[in-house]
């Protein structure tokens, strides 16, 4: 009998353990709400829980847009990955830029992402001296961080003094760099403290676009970590283990509990500076929830079960969602063609590998080098069949180096590839290449025959080149599609070089300016794809394209610039160097119950406005 | 005499049991120092790391990728890298995670309470139901008790569980019956009393259990109904029957005690699988266990986190094939640990 219980005793040991596990999940329950937090200004329009702490800053930002909303509600959405640190200087990766750049951290200036217009943000003006080379910055009346402690010029400095030390890992140092000194180290613009409130920036050369690189600083609290910074642990500072309460934000919301792969809990900054336009203090949200999904078809289906609020639609998930749109409670917005572009390249690469072998055959050399070959690809390429096929029909052609999002930038004035097997055969004829038997031969007598190559992850990009592998066909161009993992070609197309053409796609920064592609178009860009890294531009028209976007950065004529911009244009369409495929459009869902739901093609796409997003039923 | 020294080893932990369990922790070392050096050498082969994938952004400068190989280890020859790293996973330094830059030991910790809770209530649902299920198709062989378990476990043994996994998420999708995936409601979490919580959690847990069950029902419960069959044949049975026991008496008090010997076996192999059995699972279901946190690593190339990952997976195995030898040589007489 004492055998039978201890043969029971072990089958019940399974038993023991997952009740010990649901007893140990279910102790952790939360303490609920903020506490004993200062009840706002009693207004008609609900009331703010946790509520908002002392008066409203003297030198509050006025939101202009929009409704009126009410207080109160959660406002929940899934996101694809977590957030890898809590660091806004640090970040580098989409999940946590957009966590932290707008909802957590403001800057000294911001971006209408659906006007697409610079705006104003911590900072209540900023002027430039006659010669270009001084900004002056003045700060808000009675900004505080969220901790209560005052937001000053000293967290500017201290932040930029982060940003530029080379022992802090970041991306946003390189938008600063003037040039190096003598002894070959990086030079950067001079900071000035001038009061609590007033800082000075002095420049050692002219940028046009000087005050968006300040715009992309997110102020860190010095308070908080300047003794990490001095004790050279930056770099560890503010990590997803960092308890909240050492975490002051200057957005509108700061971050209460962060669960890996789980969610990311956020609630009212209570002392956030921003008004609507009837004084009402923002945002009107108590909470925030960002759920961590594994992909997008997680993200879709939350949202068909109505877990979350809004949705950046997938064209895959366009039409299931309109199906059901008039008897959900949903509303689908179109909001045109995507910042993100696709083209494919052939390798222009005229440099030797270590072993002293060309990256590029000289047979295919003289095919891709040849303006008229790449021209007549272009004409053979039938973009709307790959808008249909691989796209759902959501999508368009693209001809020009922006895509149509873009409304300062874009310019219908390119050079443009419609479908024409005729005209691409025409091309073909006059650079030399030969039909024969269903097959093109170059003047040589080689059969034109090479590979494309893409990230094997990225099903649309593959199904992008098996569109373009029969259309080349027609011309009798025999393509290979070689997919890769994304480290693989990246690997192939900043080091290697070892390919023939590469399918692929570009994002856009915020602001969308020519500035920002200064590492695609300029001969010497690290992104400059079809050749990067050249120590002087191989051919007259990269020198005139290098000369025309410095000239496009060098002036802050808004005219002078979109005229020099333009010509780069027609230049880069001409020569077809980078030929532009397609761009998606895009779509995104929001709730009916959602108040101020105003999506944008820009990142964050749902909410870059979510201090005005308002529940409208309790 | 003999039978009787060795019936006392199974059952006394005495210095021959003391002797296997030390043998055995002997050969962990070796096992571990493989097992890491494989994972090392196949992660430093595969195209790319983890520096890489940070090149998609264009900011990046080849200088900074450089920095950064620098700053995470990433630099030097295969055995440099695999060196450093043992030298530090020596001393139980397993180091900070790539990506979320927190340290291996707080992000498996997390993550390995909820895989154990998923996998630990399967284990309790599978055994709950396989040994009444195969007890009662054997003593009632050819009854619809009988054929409907065998239908079930033939079915239970065919289907793959992703696609089982699958088909349960869009169930869950129509039916709107249970949650499409995670470990609790993310959004009223805060709001629930303990109660509430229990019972979200037990809701979310459901449709994954019953996935992973399903095959483990249908394995046990075939195993449980040959080993019935089999010993109620036995000569002991007719005794016992014959010393005018009911059926009742016949099938729990002596039957099953005897038939059930292997199965103990197999529950020791299956708490080794409780670490790793439910992977797929777990990433159909959104589950936040190791499973993702792993997968997530491999794909990133996050090293220290696949390292720790598969050592404690290795671990676990190690662990599980121990206990379920002990238990072996414990229920077993004529098995003797010191053998």
């Amino acid at each position: 009998m004492v055998k039978h219980a201890k043969k029971l005793a072990f089958l019940a040991l399974g038993a023991s353990v997952a009740v010990v596990l649901l007893a140990q999940c279910s102790g952790g329950s939360s303490d609920g709400g903020g506490g004993a937090a200062k009840a706002g200004p009693a207004t008609r329009i609900g009331t703010p829980k946790p509520g908002f702490i002392g008066d409203t800053p003297k030198g509050a930002m006025v939101v202009e847009d929009g409704e009126i909303g009410r207080y109160g509600g959660t406002f929940v959405f899934a996101q694809p990955g977590d957030p890898k640190t809590l660091n806004p200087i640090t970040a580098n990766d989409s999940a946590s830029n957009d966590l932290l750049h707008g909802p957590i951290f403001e800057s000294c200036l911001g971006f209408h992402n659906k006007k697409q217009v610079d705006r104003l943000g911590l900072c209540e003006k900023w002027e430039k001296s006659a010669d270009g080379l001084t900004y002056d910055f003045t700060l808000r009346e009675g900004l505080t961080w969220s901790d209560g402690a005052p937001l000053t010029a000293d967290d500017f400095e201290f932040s930029y003094a982060v940003l530029i030390d080379p022992n802090v890992q970041n991306a946003t140092r390189d938008l600063f760099k003037q040039g190096v000194d003598e002894k070959g180290e990086p030079r950067y613009p001079r900071f000035e403290k001038v009061d609590g409130r007033h800082f000075r920036f002095h420049l050692l050369q002219r940028d046009v676009l000087f005050h968006q690189n300040v715009g992309s600083i997110y102020a860190v609290p010095k308070h908080k970590w300047e003794a990490s910074w001095k004790a050279g642990e930056f770099g560890q500072a503010m990590k997803l283990t960092t308890p909240p309460a050492d975490l002051p934000s200057s957005g509108p919301f700061v971050v209460k509990e962060i669960k890996s792969d789980e969610r990311v809990v956020l609630e009212r900054n209570p002392r956030f500076w921003k008004v609507d336009r009837e004084g009402n203090r923002l945002p009107y949200l108590d909470r925030a929830i960002i759920l961590i999904v594994p992909d997008f078809n997680a993200a879709f289906l939350k949202f068909r079960e109505g877990e979350t609020d809004v949705l950046e639609v997938r064209p895959e998930h366009y039409d299931p969602l309109k199906r059901k749109e008039a008897a959900g409670d949903y509303v689908l917005f179109d909001l045109g063609p995507s910042f993100n572009t696709n083209w494919f390249i052939f390798n222009l690469d005229r440099r030797l590998a270590k072993d002293g072998t060309p990256f590029v055959s000289p047979m295919k050399q003289k095919w891709f080098q040849d303006k008229r070959f790449r021209k007549a690809i272009s004409h053979a390429l039938d973009r709307a069949g790959i808008v249909k096929t691989v796209m759902a029909g959501r999508g368009e052609p693209l001809w020009g180096f922006n895509s149509p999002a873009n409304k300062l930038w874009f310019s219908e004035d390119v050079v443009k590839y419609p479908y024409d097997l005729e005209k691409s055969r025409a091309l073909l004829t006059e650079a030399g290449y030969v039909f024969r038997d269903n097959k093109l031969f170059d003047a040589d007598g080689n059969a034109v025959e090479f590979s494309m190559t893409t990230n094997a992850e990225n099903s649309t990009r593959v199904g992008m080149l098996n569109v373009i592998k029969d259309d080349l066909a027609k011309l009798g161009i025999t393509a290979h599609i070689r997919p890769v993992p994304f480290n693989d070609l990246l690997t192939s197309m900043r080091n290697t070089r070892d390919f023939d053409a590469i399918l692929l796609g570009w994002g856009s920064a915020i602001p969308p300016d020519p500035a920002q592609s200064k590492n695609v178009i300029l001969s010497s860009g690290d992104s400059h794809a079809w050749a990067p890294q050249q120590p002087s531009p191989a051919t007259d028209w990269e020198k005139k394209m290098d000369e025309l976007l410095y000239a496009n950065v060098a002036t802050d004529d808004m005219k002078e610039r979109q005229r020099i911009w333009n010509e780069l244009l027609m230049i880069f369409s001409d020569e077809q160097p980078q030929i532009q495929l397609v761009v998606q459009t895009f779509f995104a869902a929001g709730r009916k119950s959602l108040g101020n739901f105003n999506p944008s093609t820009l990142r964050p796409t749902t909410h870059w406005n979510i201090e005005s997003l308002f529940k409208r039923e309790p | 005499m003999a039978a009787l020294s060795t019936r006392l080893r199974g059952l006394l932990p005495g210095r021959a049991l003391a002797t296997f369990i030390a043998r055995r922790l002997l050969a962990v070392p070796p096992l571990l120092l493989a097992t890491s050096f494989v994972t090392y050498a196949l992660l430093y082969a595969a195209p790319g790391d983890y520096v890489a994938r940070m090149a998609e952004d264009p900011r990046m400068t080849p200088q900074m990728l450089a920095e950064m190989r620098i700053k995470f280890g990433l630099d030097g020859g295969l055995f440099e890298r695999y060196g450093r790293w043992l030298y530090n996973a020596i001393q139980g330094d397993f180091g900070y995670s790539f990506s979320k830059e927190i340290g291996v030991y707080t992000l498996i910790g997390e993550r390995m309470g909820n895989t154990l809770l998923l996998s630990g209530t399967t284990l309790l649902l599978a055994w709950g139901l396989a040994l009444p299920l195969g007890v009662a198709a054997a003593t009632r062989q050819g009854s619809w008790v009988d054929r409907i378990a065998g239908f079930f476990s033939f079915l239970g043994l065919s289907i793959p569980r992703v696609f089982f996994a699958l088909l349960m998420v869009m169930f869950a999708a129509t039916t709107k019956w249970f949650p499409v995936g995670g470990i609790r409601d993310q959004v009223n979490w805060d709001t629930f009393t303990g109660w509430q919580q229990v019972v979200d959690m037990a809701h979310h847990l459901v449709l994954p259990t019953i996935v992973l069950a399903t095959t483990e029902v249908a394995h046990y419960m075939r195993q449980m109904r040959a080993e019935m069959l089999e010993t109620l044949g036995k000569d002991f049975v007719r005794t016992a029957r014959a010393k005018g026991l009911n059926q009742r008496q016949v099938v729990w008090r002596h039957a099953f005690w005897n038939a059930v010997n292997p199965l103990v076996t197999l529950f020791g192999y299956s708490l080794a699988g409780l670490f790793t059995g439910s992977f797929l699972v777990e990433i159909v279901f959104s589950w936040p266990g190791m499973a993702r946190l792993t997968v997530d690593a491999v794909f990133t190339q996050d090293e220290p986190l696949v390292m720790a990952s598969v050592m404690m997976a290795t671990l676990m195995l190690v662990f599980g094939n121990l206990v379920a030898d002990l238990l072996l040589g414990r229920i077993d007489p004529r098995i003797g640990v010191g053998a």
